[in-house]
């Protein structure tokens, strides 16, 4: 506790470095760049959802005033690329889905792009196609790719214990069919980049990607170039939210037009496109049996998925390595089976989303556990104590909780909202034609990465100038989510220095070292111990060199207020020397040495193994929501009232940054439950526009109440763990869990619109029918 | 592309303007037209009346409320004028897209652009509204169900202009204003009700039950009005207007919601706003 009392800079609420910058108007993204001699590209797609291309004739596009380049498949070495190899920068022979890049403009203005891309004429023969991934995997069903007949390009399966026997023995069973849609991230910047060769050859990219080494390699293998050639540059990012985690088509599409018009090439999406042709949050139809003994132990959970992987394969068809973590691990199960497949159809293609399949999961799952706890008598709250994991537990999957706050989140978030209390009394509190519920879920999420490659760590250089100015050179990326901030903080606390005196560099790769990227709620935990690493190492050089040249002991001296204490034995700290000055001095002195320190921060994770065993993060997030609701019986409206959340996030760093992430996540969650839907009927997107797809506004925003139950993990900076992506994902379930205490109807399908619920409640006798002929 | 564009300042310039192009575009607000017109529906003439400050203007007469066409939604919300003397049009107004949106958007706008979920126009539809529509030849009034014929149709002749919107202001009145969610506002109506009438001795008169988005054009449930009028209401009597209310609607199916879910709401909305005149302190509610 005195090292805590003692902080200056972690648990502080600092605002985000670059907050004053966004709020006047003078940060600049992508779209505000202008690079001497650019041209803009724009795209044109298919409007057919399968069909072979016949013809592409851009013979009248050419034409157009102010175009410089016309190019389609057959104009470019079209590498296939992602996570399946099935995707290309552009189509030539067949499109599998509305979106699919069939040529590409540039020209000196938007305007004259967009109209070549209407000229271009295309002639099509439609083929048979898919929009159901249960029609997709039926014998005889249409084949999207020859080289999966079965339309199945992924199955992922998992299992430990014996479900079988389990559910033989177990004392009480439910299951469910949960269908989960499509939803869009509804970043507030658009997809965007700009691809400028320099005369030597070299590229460089202004590029939002979240993944910027990886991004390199992938891009260089898809356009034919080395990947020191090229210079990724990150400009500050609009919003992400796992949306920039992948290559998409139009990112190498820039840099082909680039090459072919031998001018910088920007391509900004519409937000139509935007809507049209960025990743979605992947959907899954989720078969879900789960089962408990008489006291209301779990026995075991048999979960089948499938997955529409849409017409070409991104991250959205991994999400079984996050599911699946959740189904073994989120409670102590001792049996346990996981059975995905993933189907091509002709329908969009699914990215990876914030929570990565764990809304997916936890939907499902937290209904389940309400259920059990209704057919064993016992209250929610109580069922998911009984199972909670605990400190030390490693899981059947193997994963180990080094740290875990799951009980602490579960009697916080019960305790403030009066969950049991509430619960009690709500049957005479109720309008007649309102009630009222409460509902609660829990999550588990990776909360320091998850090793998906070879490495998962993050490399850092720091350097103090002599003016004393820390400059931290990081590997890491800031999407907007405040790591920039966080790990300026960490600098500052360990180098006893104000904040105003640290810089973080972390925006091109010819100058940071390697990261990863941002995945897995990572970089407050892997990004914060590199520079952890490189300001303690900076720490200790300043602190021996001081102890040198004043002749004192080491372990006498400190670093606090931008300068080196000294603390005599049983006496009161004194100001020793600026640690600008002594920095000076080291640079001129003889030693001739300029204080520069680096690290790399490998976790301690594995890579899992064949099975999906292994421990794939070195530590984990717990949380757990409740939300109280209020349901319109007349119309199906869904209120929330209120939002109780408690994370297990190890320890605060930021405290104004970590309510920004909670709020954020629950919000986008709650859109997730009532409002938010990509509406696709036959592989089209019937609303590509925030007009019609309903983000939840500011006045519906319920207040969001949160706890943080600091369980200070060992390995985390200060005891942080990840929270990124935690807040978002157990939001659904607790709604839907609320709705049925407040009217009795469970509901497996999202998003809980208005429409829906009354349905529902009509449905099951609770509203009475009116007028519908 | 539009190759002529006026922008009077006055009303009689803006009539010579249409009088002499009759086929022009008239413009005030723009939020209705800039989405089209951006993805390239430009007429070949505009004519911008939204500076013409004489349609602007709100005023209360003894009996009626005057609006000018160019009245915005942000200016009715200002006007205590139109929350006392039409609260459904306040209300319907409180309703209405976004403060961006509403700091543009006319009253004149709304009903032009004669969408069936015209939210503004329900209201007025609701309180008996009439309209003037003005040209170079002279004057003509219309009631808001003369003036919109089908989903961007209107009864304006060539170089007519509405101009203005009467009001007429009836002492004891109750109404309400029940809109689909789950957003309070920025939402296009999956159905609306706009419902008016006078309550005395427990009895309805001068019923009005506007419904919008369920039919082309904003329409009044007769059969429900003409079941509830001059009588004292009881739970049977309100269940059969409900009825009689969803039974004459003919909404459709669109993205926004299905014809079965906006059947359900009219019923709904319906419900609450005869309910809400049974019961003295909802009563006192809907009438402030």
């Amino acid at each position: 506790m005195s090292q805590q009392a003692s902080m200056r800079w972690i648990g502080a609420r600092v605002p985000k470095l670059d907050a004053p910058w966004k709020a006047s108007g003078e940060v600049r993204y992508l779209p505000d760049f202008v690079v001497g001699g650019m041209l803009h590209g724009k795209i044109r797609r298919s409007d057919r959802v399968h069909a072979r291309v016949k013809s592409i004739d851009t013979s009248a596009a050419k034409k157009v005033p102010g175009v410089h380049v016309v190019l389609t498949a057959k104009d470019v070495e079209n590498v296939a690329f992602g996570h399946g190899k099935d995707n290309t920068p552009f189509k030539g022979d067949v499109v599998r889905c509305i979106r699919d890049e069939l040529a590409a403009v540039a020209a000196d203005t938007e305007e004259a792009a967009e109209e070549a891309c209407r000229l271009i004429r295309v002639e099509y023969e439609d083929l048979p196609a898919l929009f159901d991934p249960r029609a997709a995997l039926e014998r005889g069903a249409p084949v999207i790719y020859p080289e999966w007949p079965d339309n199945k390009p992924f199955t992922y399966r998992y299992a430990h214990g014996d479900v079988k026997k389990a559910a033989a023995e177990s004392a009480h069973v439910v299951e469910d069919e949960f269908d989960l849609t499509w939803v869009s991230h509804c970043c507030m910047g658009t997809s965007a980049i700009i691809a400028a060769f320099d005369t030597g050859g070299r590229l460089t990219l202004n590029s939002l990607t979240q993944v910027p080494f990886l991004y390199r390699r992938d891009m260089a293998a898809i356009v034919g170039m080395k990947p020191e050639d090229i210079r990724v540059i990150q400009p500050t990012i609009g919003g992400a939210f796992g949306s920039k985690l992948d290559i998409y088509p139009f990112e190498p599409i820039a840099v082909h037009l680039a090459r072919a018009a031998r001018r910088p090439v920007r391509i900004v999406f519409s937000r139509q496109e935007e809507f049209l042709a960025s990743p979605t949050r992947q959907p899954a139809i989720i078969k879900l049996k789960s089962g408990c003994d008489a006291r209301g132990r779990f026995t075991f959970r048999d979960a089948y998925v499938l997955l529409d992987n849409g017409g070409h394969t991104s991250w959205g068809a991994t999400i079984p390595f996050v599911m699946m973590q959740t189904f073994s691990s989120l409670y102590r199960v001792p049996h346990v089976r996981f059975l995905t497949d993933v189907a091509y159809t002709n329908n969009p293609y699914s990215g990876s989303f914030r929570g990565y399949g764990n809304l997916q999961a936890t939907f499902a799952i937290e209904q389940h556990v309400d259920r059990l706890a209704e057919k064993t008598g016992l209250d929610p709250l109580k069922m998911r104590l009984l199972n909670a994991q605990e400190p030390g537990e490693e899981t059947g999957q193997g994963l180990k909780f080094v740290s875990c706050g799951l009980r602490d989140c579960l009697d916080s978030a019960a305790k403030r909202s009066r969950y049991e209390e509430k619960r009690a009394a709500k049957k005479g509190e109720s309008g007649r034609r309102v009630k009222r519920g409460l509902g609660m879920a829990s999550m588990l999420h990776v909360g320091g990465g998850a090793k998906i490659y070879r490495s998962d760590g993050c490399g850092s250089v720091l350097s103090i100038d002599d003016f004393g100015k820390v400059t931290l050179v990081t590997g890491s990326t800031d999407i907007g989510q405040g790591s920039e901030t966080v790990l300026a903080q960490i600098v500052a606390e360990v180098l006893g220095v104000h904040l105003d005196r640290v810089k973080v560099v972390n925006s091109d790769t010819d100058v940071k070292p390697w990261d990863v990227g941002v995945h897995a709620s990572r970089t407050s935990y892997v990004a914060g111990n590199s520079a952890m690493m490189a300001a303690t190492q900076a720490r200790e050089k300043l602190l021996k060199a001081a102890a040198e040249q004043h002749r004192l002991p080491v372990e006498e001296l400190s670093l606090a207020d931008n300068a080196v204490m000294h603390t005599p034995k049983s006496g009161v700290a004194k100001k020793l020397e600026p640690i600008d000055r002594l920095v000076r001095s080291l640079h001129f002195s003889d030693r001739a040495e300029l204080l520069i320190t680096q690290a790399y921060f490998e976790p301690g994770s594995v890579k899992q193994d064949k099975e999906f065993r292994g421990n794939v993060s070195p530590t984990y997030a717990f949380g757990t929501h409740v939300v109280e609701v209020e349901v319109e019986l007349d119309t199906g409206l869904v209120k929330v009232l209120g939002v109780w959340a408690a994370h297990d996030v190890g320890k605060v760093l930021n405290a104004l940054g970590i309510e920004g992430q909670i709020e954020g996540g629950v919000v986008m969650g709650l859109g997730y439950a009532l409002t938010e839907q990509l509406k696709i009927e036959r592989g089209k997107v019937l609303n590509p526009a925030f007009r019609d797809y309903h983000l939840l506004t500011a006045p519906e925003v319920p207040p969001i109440d949160c706890d943080y139950i600091e369980t200070e993990d060992p390995t985390g900076p200060f005891g942080a763990k990840g929270v990124g992506e935690a807040p978002a994902i157990c939001v659904a379930a607790a709604i839907a869990n609320a709705v049925y205490d407040a009217t009795g109807v469970r509901f497996t399908a999202l998003p809980l619109t208005p429409e829906r619920v009354l349905d529902g409640l009509i449905a099951a006798g609770v509203t009475k029918d009116v007028g519908a002929r | 592309m539009t190759t002529s564009y006026l922008r009077p300042t006055t009303l009689d310039e803006a009539l010579a303007a249409l009088a002499t192009t009759p086929t022009a575009r008239v413009l005030a607000g723009g939020t209705d037209w800039m989405i089209p017109a951006r993805a390239g529906a430009v007429p070949d003439a505009l004519i911008n009346i939204f500076r013409v400050e004489q349609l602007r203007s709100i005023r209360r007469t003894g009996d009626a409320l005057e609006l000018g066409a160019c009245v915005t939604v942000a200016q009715l919300l200002k006007s205590k004028d139109v929350l006392q003397a039409a609260p459904v049009l306040w209300k319907a107004a409180d309703r209405f897209a976004s403060p961006l949106v509403r700091s543009r958007a006319t009253l004149g706008g709304n009903l032009c652009n004669a969408s069936p979920a015209a939210d503004l126009s329900l209201a007025l539809l609701a309180c008996d509204a009439t309209v003037t529509l003005a040209s170079k030849g002279g004057r003509r009034s219309l009631t808001v169900e003369e003036l919109v014929l089908g989903p961007r149709k209107t009864a304006l002749g060539p170089g007519e202009l509405l101009v203005g919107v009467r009001v007429p202001i009836r002492a004891g009145q109750v109404s309400r204003f029940e809109k689909s969610g789950p957003r309070p506002a920025l939402e296009i109506s999956a159905a609306a009700v706009a419902f008016t009438a006078t309550v005395e001795g427990g009895r309805l008169t001068g019923v009005r039950i506007a419904c919008g988005a369920v039919a082309p054009v904003p329409m009044r449930a007769k059969k429900a009005e003409a079941l509830v009028e001059g009588r004292a209401l009881d739970p049977a009597l309100i269940e059969a207007a409900v009825e009689a209310a969803a039974g004459e609607v003919t909404p459709i199916d669109d993205v926004r919601a299905t014809a079965r879910y906006r059947r359900r709401l009219v019923a709904a909305y319906v419900r609450r706003c005869l309910e809400a005149c049974t019961d003295d302190r909802r009563l006192h509610a809907a009438a402030s």
